[in-house]
């Protein structure tokens, strides 16, 4: 039902993937680019049209980035319904689909850009590759940067710290695992690799091919989260701050019994936050939070979330003896409450 | 700061990513090992009750994320800790090397009271990988680190084998207890019993 609603709306837009042309309005523009694929062309251009693009994503109110974006701006009538459709939950068939429309993976992608970005360095990405390169000219290329890549070692060790046992991370999986968190790291030094990004990319890569899941991530951490990731953490301490201040206001009692206990909420909330949920969260709701924070393109549900455990548990945390039974309680809520 | 009785040890631990952290909280809290630890991110948590000359404490351990740029985050939990545990990994010589700055660290955001008599206790961990033929951390190399640090314990680990995980914890709540402040209710003649930090303790407690 929804589909055939973004289709209609959509009628330049269709069917690229066969089963689902979900497609929301503002990628429409760029459904040329993505269908020519890694091309070869383009490639020389892409750094000003990545400026170009980077300006015309800049969010004055994020939310409204990739759904109302190009179209002269223009309220689509159906955003309340899809609204309410997506905090019912995306249908898991559709789910990679419209995580792609929702951070406007069309509209962001620059062909070839992703394999640019693997290839600047030619340095081992695959185990496999390990073996082929000492055939492979590309070795011996003039551009090869000595350049240490410190975020490197991290991502190899957190590679099979990624949904450890999960059928699709197998060696193949992890391989597009360490590319995807690489070309980022590439892409935007200023973060580089940060320990969560790693199962960013590994949810992404569950539910879309390869390079969309780059453009994905960098949807996430370049906009959505900037400033969450990088060397200070800026951003993700300023949540954490103003969580704070907002539980202080609306749960004035707990807030008084983990004063009294030495115990800080964001010692718990911390975490969530900064793993948006993954491994905190059953599978299930997880999915359900990413559904909302793509749909909305920021960070509001994560304070939703939290404000909610903590409201449906307050009761219960603030008869808590001692520093430890808070903690561990308020770790639990997460983990069981849905 | 904390008027309350006390009866909770609150213990950190500190080292680099993949060190072992993790595993060795849940090889002491839960008897378990899992070549399946997901990356830790932020800091985690678990509690742990355990008796020690006939009394009772709840153990709270702080496993904290590997990943320098995680420490500009709040560390917020490190201050009233009362023992910091840190981790080196026999077969990295980088997580040896970096022993130096988690310590410093440590006492900068915790900023304990007697900084030079703060208990720590250091675990050389993974000594079982490939039969020890891969490690690159002599003993000797450690236990000069501890020597030159006011006399540190060390315990050498397997997280997977549970090797040395029981008695390193055993030593950690002991020389937790030795950061307690007197006024407080406890006997100071058990101080005095594990008072004596001088021990070159051959992979042993105080």
């Amino acid at each position: 039902m929804m589909s055939s609603r973004v289709v209609k709306r959509n009628d330049t837009a269709n069917a690229i993937s066969g089963e689902v042309a979900t497609q929301l309005a503002s990628i429409e523009e760029d459904r040329a680019v993505e269908e020519t694929h890694e091309g070869n062309s383009a490639e020389e251009s892409y750094d000003a049209e990545k400026v170009d693009r980077s300006q015309d994503g800049a969010p004055g109110d994020s939310t409204s980035v990739t759904l109302e974006g190009d179209n002269g701006g223009s309220y689509f009538p159906w955003r309340e319904e899809l609204e309410s459709l997506v905090r019912g939950g995306v249908p898991i068939a559709l789910r990679g689909e419209m995580w792609q429309a929702f951070v406007g993976v069309g509209a962001r992608k620059i062909t070839g850009y992703y394999n640019k970005l693997l290839d600047e360095r030619t340095d081992v990405l695959d185990e496999k590759d390990l073996k082929d390169q000492v055939v492979n000219e590309q070795k011996s290329s003039p551009k090869k940067d000595p350049k240490p890549e410190k975020w490197k070692g991290q991502i190899e060790k957190d590679l099979p710290r990624t949904f450890p046992g999960h059928p699709a991370l197998d060696e193949d999986g992890r391989n597009a695992l360490r590319r995807l968190l690489t070309a980022y790291a590439r892409h935007n030094p200023s973060v580089g690799y940060c320990q969560a990004m790693n199962f960013f990319a590994g949810l992404f890569l569950l539910f879309m091919p390869e390079e969309n899941a780059f453009w994905a991530l960098v949807g996430v951490i370049d906009e959505y989260f900037e400033g969450y990731y990088t060397e200070e953490m800026i951003e993700s301490q300023v949540d954490q701050l103003v969580l704070e201040d907002v539980v202080r206001e609306r749960f004035p009692k707990l807030a008084k019994h983990t004063d009294i206990l030495g115990v800080q909420v964001t010692w718990v909330t911390g975490p969530w936050f900064l793993s948006i949920f993954i491994n905190m969260l059953p599978w299930e709701s997880v999915l359900r939070v990413w559904d909302v924070i793509l749909f909305e393109g920021n960070r509001t549900m994560l304070f939703r979330t939290t404000l909610a455990l903590l409201d449906l548990y307050g009761p219960a945390l603030v008869t808590t003896k001692d520093a430890g039974d808070a903690i561990t309680l308020l770790q639990s809520l997460a983990g069981s409450t849905f | 700061m904390a008027s309350r009785r006390r009866t909770l040890l609150k213990v950190i631990i500190l080292g680099d990513s993949g060190v072992g952290k993790t595993s060795l909280m849940n090889q002491y809290v839960n008897k378990k090992f899992s070549n399946q630890y997901k990356a830790t991110i932020g800091a985690d948590f678990l509690t742990k009750e355990v008796q020690f000359e006939d009394r009772l404490f709840t153990l709270q351990i702080w496993d904290t994320a590997g990943q320098e740029r995680f420490q500009s985050l709040g560390v917020a939990f490190y201050r009233g800790a009362d023992c910091c545990v840190l981790v080196y990994d026999v077969n990295s010589m980088k997580s040896f090397d970096n022993l130096n700055n988690w310590r410093e660290e440590f006492l900068i955001q915790a900023s304990p009271s007697d900084p030079d008599n703060f208990p720590f206790v250091l675990l050389g961990n993974k000594v079982d990988v490939d039969g020890g033929n891969s490690r690159v951390v002599s003993e000797k190399k450690a236990k000069a680190w501890c020597a030159s640090k006011g006399n540190i314990p060390y315990f050498e680990t397997s997280a997977k084998d549970g090797i040395n995980v029981e008695e390193a914890f055993q030593c950690i709540v002991k020389n937790a207890l030795k950061n307690e402040p007197e006024e407080e209710l406890y006997m100071p003649d058990t101080v005095d019993v594990v008072g004596g930090n001088r021990g070159q303790g051959s992979s042993g407690c105080c």
